[in-house]
């Protein structure tokens, strides 16, 4: 491909819209790599698109704000405070729902409709050495803690909490005992309730009434 | 980015050593690499991997002599090596691993860090201020929620055209803010 077969079909468009083929993207990749003008077309798209991003993240609050009543001829009366005050109000909720609630919705629902990779880390009980688990933050989608479980009496129920460095619990769930023996625990958690810290996941056992505690398992998350 | 071709003596002065020209090099095509690795949703580390490895094989190459035909294609011969260097890396026994055992990152997210900046957030706001309503629209459809291009022309009742000239329009309206030199705001 040369620059001028690349203006001619509108490349760099269709490549940042991901409209190529596989070989067609393979022909302008080389093409953009040996191209100052289209590498510089192709970066200007990529960063314009990254900044969209930015720009959303702190536009959701931004935007929240009462619109301004444009001038409406036919009302010669002003309303009552009431009124406006009821309308503004209708405004705000209205407008939080349209420009945050809405669109963060579609997007958490889109990508839980999707398929996504999900990352297991297996956590090591708090009485093996070893060094401590470190997992890296991730701003979203879910991560699998799996907790190696050695000796389990006959428990009716588990119980998992997630607690954070200070003590606080961040998460709890309480599940079936793993059917076959050495069956790690697994535990599907969404990343965001995992900021960088240190956490220890604690595993107890409920039978007659009475809770015993079965394995705690110490790990750090790392920004 | 403030060049306009390749030269025998852009490649000369690389295999020579010559820190400017190096810079440059490393600088420019760990940009491009970014930008092709990371739309096939590669990890930064694994880019990172990618790009060290081709910037190392590249200027061995030309220090053992290897001769660069047409130096106008240098960026071309610089990309056969990357794409080997991914195949490589991307085979089973050089399976990507974390330090943490897992091998999976959000590339978007990283990636997006290497090109935001607050200026360019201030002038990407103005671009998109200046927007009618449906094309701001189309423009967070495609780049925030990753709609692809069928869906927006089928959502927003426009034809795939309209938002390739769209996107021509913001892109050049952008880089009028930023100036002629906007790469160099990195």
């Amino acid at each position: 491909m040369d620059h001028a077969e690349a203006e001619q079909s509108q490349a760099v468009e269709r490549y940042l819209l991901g409209e190529l083929t596989g070989p067609e993207r393979e022909a302008f990749e080389e093409h953009y790599f040996a191209c100052p003008k289209c590498a510089q077309e192709v970066l200007a798209g990529e960063t314009l698109g990254a900044n969209v991003r930015a720009v959303h993240a702190g536009r959701a609050t931004a935007d929240l704000r009462i619109p301004r009543p444009g001038r409406l001829a036919w009302l010669s009366t002003p309303p009552p405070k009431v009124a406006w005050a009821a309308a503004a109000l209708f405004a705000v909720v209205a407008g939080y729902q349209g420009l945050v609630v809405t669109p963060r919705m579609e997007t958490q629902l889109s990508e839980l409709a999707s398929p996504q990779p999900v990352a297991r880390h297996v956590l090591r009980p708090l009485t093996r050495a070893g060094e401590m688990i470190r997992i890296a933050a991730q701003p979203r989608g879910f991560v699998t803690l799996a907790l190696p479980l050695d000796v389990l009496p006959d428990f009716e129920r588990l119980a998992v909490e997630v607690r954070d460095r200070g003590g606080t619990t961040v998460a709890r769930i309480e599940t079936a005992v793993p059917r076959r023996p050495g069956e790690p625990l697994e535990v599907l958690m969404p990343a965001r309730r995992l900021p960088p810290g240190a956490y220890t996941v604690v595993v107890s056992g409920w039978r007659g009434g009475e809770r015993t505690e079965v394995g705690t398992y110490p790990f750090t998350v790392e920004p | 980015m403030n060049f306009h071709e390749f030269t025998a003596d852009y490649i000369k002065r690389l295999a020579e050593g010559d820190p400017f020209v190096a810079e440059h090099f490393r600088a420019y095509f760990w940009k491009l690499l970014v930008v092709k690795l990371g739309r096939r949703g590669r990890p930064t580390e694994f880019i990172e991997d990618v790009a060290q490895e081709t910037f190392r094989r590249v200027i061995a190459l030309l220090r053992s002599g290897r001769e660069i035909e047409h130096p106008e294609r240098f960026g071309a011969f610089v990309h056969a090596v990357a794409v080997n260097v991914e195949r490589e890396l991307s085979r089973p026994e050089h399976r990507y691993v974390r330090i943490d055992g897992t091998d999976f990152t959000d590339a978007r997210i990283d990636l997006d860090s290497e090109l935001v900046t607050e200026q360019r957030k201030r002038q990407v706001r103005a671009v998109l201020d200046e927007l009618p309503e449906r094309d701001r629209r189309v423009l967070e459809l495609r780049y925030l929620h990753d709609w692809s291009l069928e869906r927006i022309c089928r959502e927003v009742g426009v034809d795939a055209s309209y938002v390739r000239v769209l996107l021509h329009r913001a892109r050049n309206r952008f880089r009028e803010k930023m100036g002629n030199n906007w790469a160099a705001h990195a």
